[in-house]
């Protein structure tokens, strides 16, 4: 148990300070594990083939990015999210606010619709060439989008890899998500908006006074042309379509009996068929070093909860509530809020996930408010660092290439930190008083009988 | 920029936003009917194949034919013969040009199309498929003189093919991205294409790229000079032309499709246009000494489907 512990620990470790590979550590993390889970006899039962019994407990979760991730690439390769990108700044007329409210409400829906890193990688780039043609510094932009990311990955089932993980794990109905998460989504991302613009408003408006004349600005916005991202009309619009038939088929996989993966492949195929995709491009596309990522954690945490850990570990949070659920609740969402600041909130998510299982298996009546505190804590812990999510890596990026600025972790702490504890208040109140009044739907796989 | 994983796929979505930030409108200009429709036939195998065409193109353009031919050596009954028998297949309204004394077949065409006021000519480029690649490869001089001289739009057939005239049906524009002619070829092509299916193509030749960049001894980082790199930042200098053509498409109900493809220009648009069945539009400078006519006369050469050099 110790050396697994430690296994997973250093792990960890590695992935957070980035001292090798993110996939490369989980890889290496996962041998390790194997070596030591084998030796110590924890694979009993079928050997070493219980290692593909983890793998393919997850498979879901795999196809999820595989197939979503085609579709994006191919689907974005008709020009649909570039043209309602341009369309939408075009509305502002490049006023500075009105601009920075429309990134922050754009950011929310591509990433409700595509996921955290594409929706995110989308917005940074949108941000870096209106923030190019107008004059405008891109920083206060990037931190916003690298913020308002974070609370749209809570939108749905699908908006956040994190979200989906826990999702499937814990075996929650689609239509749940609207009452556990998506209103945390639009709250969090409402009061994310509206602090943002507190914190940056002058400077936004500083910025666009240096800029220039706001009538030479509004002209060069009126300018943009969207139809020069489209190379064909058809493609175009049967992406729209293919898009919006993968996003219902989100919604409603459950209820035809089917897994999200299946939807995310069907999806992807339908893209690669009906919308001129490559399929040697979009495959190549695809971040296989994420999914190697996943692979490695999925076994390192299958060889832990071999060893009894994360059981101890949900006894030990059990008991650090002291019987009551409002403190459980409380420990939960505050520690993976820290602690998704500093580490992936992938490998947060995947190993707190058997621990609430434990737990919800003993007390199923709050399996529904601890895994809706993890969705929530795991996805926003990510404001607090500038390390703390992919949004917030993507967007920083783009600022450092683009303009070789860096923003110190003080620097993005003001806004995030404060966003994060305004939005930690409304999370963790919302969950308490949600659970108090019982209006959390259970879970279907903690219901007894 | 530089050159992770997420550094390029941020260069890719930044193109194509740059794409529409910079676009500029451009304006197709108005293209006023040719009235006139010169076919010049010169008693080749390839003759039915240009009398087939040339009709087409009079219907869509809504104009009469003129026919000539331009075959030296020819005695006037033979060539009055040939030409009613010519007029007799073309099904549309013909006139014959009066015969030039002239032994030069391209002066010939030339002086037909002055007499009868053409303003687009119909000819073929020389198609020897029995003497094998040397004729396939060739243009002739009298195709290319008139493409020199000529200052409206000419319409070259090349292979004989059955139903020749179906091409027009779906054009292939090749255009260069900084080439001044580009909207006219557009509108050129959106005129002689009717209702059919449209291609725009831009052919990006990083041979050639690197080739400037060593000889302007540019400092280019490397990473703006790999393919995808170079294919990113070709949609961004395309973006007007793009936009304005699919404004026009949409406006007009017609389907364009636009693509890039990297490697040697006139390999690749003759390919494109040989694989697809398209009539290849060619926007083409009528000095001889640039390298775009030059390239416009190699893609003619490699093309077995009709060429419109306008």
């Amino acid at each position: 148990m110790t050396v697994l512990g430690v296994i997973m620990l250093v792990t960890y470790l590695f992935i957070a300070f980035e001292k090798l590979h993110k996939s490369v550590s989980a890889i290496v993390g996962a041998i390790a594990a194997v070596i030591a889970a084998m030796s110590f006899g924890l694979f009993s039962h079928h050997g070493y083939h219980e290692v593909h019994e983890i793998i393919g407990h997850d498979l879901n979760i795999l196809g999820v990015i595989i197939g979503t991730s085609i579709l994006v690439d191919t689907v974005g390769g008709s020009g649909l999210f570039h043209f309602i990108g341009i369309r939408v700044v075009k509305l502002t007329g490049g006023a500075p606010k009105l601009l920075f409210l429309f990134v922050c409400l754009l950011t929310f829906l591509f990433v409700s619709l595509l996921t955290l890193a594409p929706g995110s990688l989308l917005m940074a780039s949108l941000v870096l060439v209106i923030c190019r043609t107008l004059g405008y510094h891109p920083k206060p932009y990037l931190i916003a989008v690298a913020i308002v990311a974070n609370s749209a990955a809570l939108t749905t089932f699908s908006s956040g890899i994190a979200t989906l993980m826990v999702g499937t794990a814990a075996q929650i109905p689609y239509a749940h998500f609207f009452v556990g998460s998506t209103p945390l989504a639009f709250a969090t991302g409402g009061v994310a908006i509206v602090l943002l613009i507190k914190l940056y408003g002058k400077r936004l408006l500083a910025d666009a006074a240096q800029a220039g004349d706001p009538a030479d600005l509004k002209a060069k916005v009126a300018g943009f042309d969207e139809w020069a991202l489209v190379k064909d009309r058809k493609v175009f619009w049967r992406s729209a379509v293919v898009l919006g038939l993968t996003v219902v088929g989100f919604a409603t996989a459950q209820l035809i009996g089917v897994g999200l993966d299946f939807i995310a492949m069907a999806g992807g195929m339908a893209a690669l068929l009906f919308c001129a995709g490559d399929p040697e491009q979009a495959i190549k596309k695809v971040k296989w070093s994420v999914i190697l990522f996943f692979v490695g954690l999925f076994v390192i945490i299958g060889a832990v909860k071999a060893t009894g850990l994360l059981e101890l570990t949900a006894d030990t949070l059990v008991g650090l509530g002291g019987g009551s659920a409002v403190v459980l609740v409380l420990i939960i969402g505050v520690f993976v809020m820290v602690t998704s600041g500093f580490v992936d909130n992938i490998p947060i998510a995947a190993t707190m996930i058997p621990i609430l299982d434990q737990i919800a298996l003993g007390s199923p009546e709050i399996a529904a408010p601890l895994f809706w505190v993890l969705i929530a804590s795991a996805n926003l812990g990510g404001n607090s660092t500038p390390i703390g999510s992919v949004s917030s890596v993507i967007a920083l990026h783009a600022l450092e290439s683009d303009r070789g600025e860096k923003v110190g972790w003080g620097e993005y702490m003001k806004a995030g930190g404060i966003i994060l504890a305004v939005q930690a208040v409304l999370v963790l109140g919302y969950v308490l008083v949600m659970m108090q009044l019982g209006w959390f739907a259970d879970l279907p796989k903690y219901v007894k009988g | 920029m530089g050159n992770t994983p997420l550094d390029d796929d941020l260069h890719e979505t930044m193109a194509r936003f740059s794409a529409a930030a910079h676009a500029k409108p451009i304006a197709l200009p108005e293209l006023v009917p040719p009235g006139k429709v010169l076919i010049a036939i010169d008693r080749s195998n390839q003759d039915a194949a240009t009398l087939g065409i040339g009709a087409e193109v009079c219907r869509r353009l809504k104009a009469t034919a003129v026919l000539t031919v331009a075959a030296p050596g020819l005695d006037a009954q033979t060539r009055q013969a040939y030409l009613a028998e010519a007029q007799g297949k073309l099904g549309v309204a013909s006139e014959v040009a009066p015969a030039a004394d002239d032994a030069d077949p391209a002066n010939c065409i030339l002086a037909a199309k002055q007499a009868a006021g053409a303003k687009f000519i119909v000819m073929d480029a020389p198609y020897l498929e029995d003497i094998g690649r040397l004729g396939r490869d060739s243009v002739g001089s009298t195709a290319e003189r008139v493409l020199a001289r000529a200052s409206v739009p000419v319409l070259f057939v090349r292979e004989p093919r059955e139903n020749p005239a179906a091409c027009l049906a779906k054009p292939l524009v090749k255009l260069h991205f900084t080439e001044s002619d580009a909207p006219h070829a557009i509108a050129e092509a959106f005129r002689i294409g009717g209702r059919g299916r449209f291609r725009m193509l831009f052919v990006i030749d990083a041979a050639a790229i690197h080739e400037a960049v060593a000889i302007l001894r540019t400092e280019v980082a490397p990473e703006r000079l790999t393919d995808t790199a170079l294919l990113h930042d070709a949609q961004v200098a395309a973006g007007s032309l793009v936009a304005t053509a699919q404004r026009y498409a949409k406006d007009h109900g017609l389907d364009l499709t636009v693509d890039f493809k990297l490697g040697s220009e006139p390999d690749v648009s003759a390919r494109e246009a040989n694989d697809g069945g398209h009539l290849l539009v060619l926007p083409c400078p009528r000095d001889r000494n640039t390298a775009a006519y030059s390239r416009a006369l190699t893609v003619l050469r490699l093309s077995t489907m009709p060429v419109l050099m306008v």
